[in-house]
């Protein structure tokens, strides 16, 4: 009877490592492509990683964001999943609006969610200065 | 007796009366965060100053300077929440159109016990010249 239990824990252990173990996830390694992004209360637009350097523990992305071409600068940490970008216009280069998120999978789709800051006062769609929520996604492939 | 029970009942009475007292005043962030700040950019001793503060809305217009003790100074502008204690604001250096730093923080609610006002959080690096990109802590006391 003790031996008999002595397995059943120790089944029990080696079950529950390995459910542990199959939850593990990775981030990917690039961010590159394009995404569609959900920003506030704003229709959906996209932005695209165009290039993603090889620096390390935080590579720099760059690419451009929005029908008026502004231009994307920021870094993503493969590590962590961490990524944050600035989206500086692209008439003036000045970075009016900062995004801050992390990525997770679902299946083969990519998400990136998190909030961005706008600086500007009253920018084209109404918003004030402030903090707000945003979800993007791409399609896996 | 008489005079134990009327004893006991006036100190659970002052007792009831202090807490109501305390649980009255409600904590808040400071209304505005102008003026000189110093601490720690990650590994960099900073001072921040903090010109002007203005809108009326939940978040209002902060404009300033940055500058790392002994270095240059740069200009930030951001913004600043009273009703949250939310602070975000950008770092400009003369050399790029873009912000080279990104400080997204929050202030303490100060009060007689903790009189200290502070500025706590975490920036943004995205200019590979100015130092490796990433996410760094930064601290700063008014």
């Amino acid at each position: 009877m003790k031996n008999l239990l002595t397995l059943l824990c120790a089944f029990g252990i080696v079950t529950t490592m390995a459910a542990g173990a199959a939850h593990a996830q990775s981030y990917p390694t690039s961010l590159v492509g394009t995404w569609t992004i959900l920003a506030n209360n704003t229709q959906p637009f996209t932005f695209t990683v165009q290039a993603q350097s090889s620096d390390s523990p935080c590579a720099q992305i760059t690419g451009v964001l929005g029908d008026t071409n502004d231009t994307l600068l920021g870094y993503y940490c493969p590590a962590t999943g961490v990524v944050s970008f600035e989206r500086n216009a692209s008439a003036t280069g000045v970075t009016f609006q900062v995004y801050n998120g992390a990525l997770s999978t679902e299946g083969s789709t990519l998400y990136m969610t998190g909030n961005f800051a706008n600086y500007d006062n009253v920018d084209d769609n109404g918003n004030d200065v402030g903090a707000y929520s945003f979800e993007a996604t791409i399609p896996g492939s | 007796m008489f005079s134990n029970l009327k004893v006991a009942t006036l100190a659970i009475v002052a007792v009831c009366a202090a807490a109501s007292a305390a649980s009255a005043v409600t904590p808040s962030w400071p209304a505005k965060i102008t003026g000189t700040w110093k601490g720690q950019s990650n590994q960099t001793s900073v001072v921040l100053k903090i010109s002007t503060q203005s809108g009326s809305g939940k978040c209002q217009v902060i404009t300033g300077t940055l500058q790392n003790v002994g270095g240059g100074t740069d200009t930030i502008q951001g913004y600043y929440c009273p009703t949250s204690g939310a602070v975000e604001f950008r770092r400009f250096s003369s050399a790029f159109a873009a912000a080279i730093q990104v400080y997204n923080g929050n202030l303490n609610q100060a009060n007689a016990g903790a009189p200290v006002v502070f500025m706590a959080g975490s920036f943004g690096q995205y200019e590979l010249a100015e130092g490796p990109l990433g996410q760094y802590s930064f601290s700063l006391s008014h």
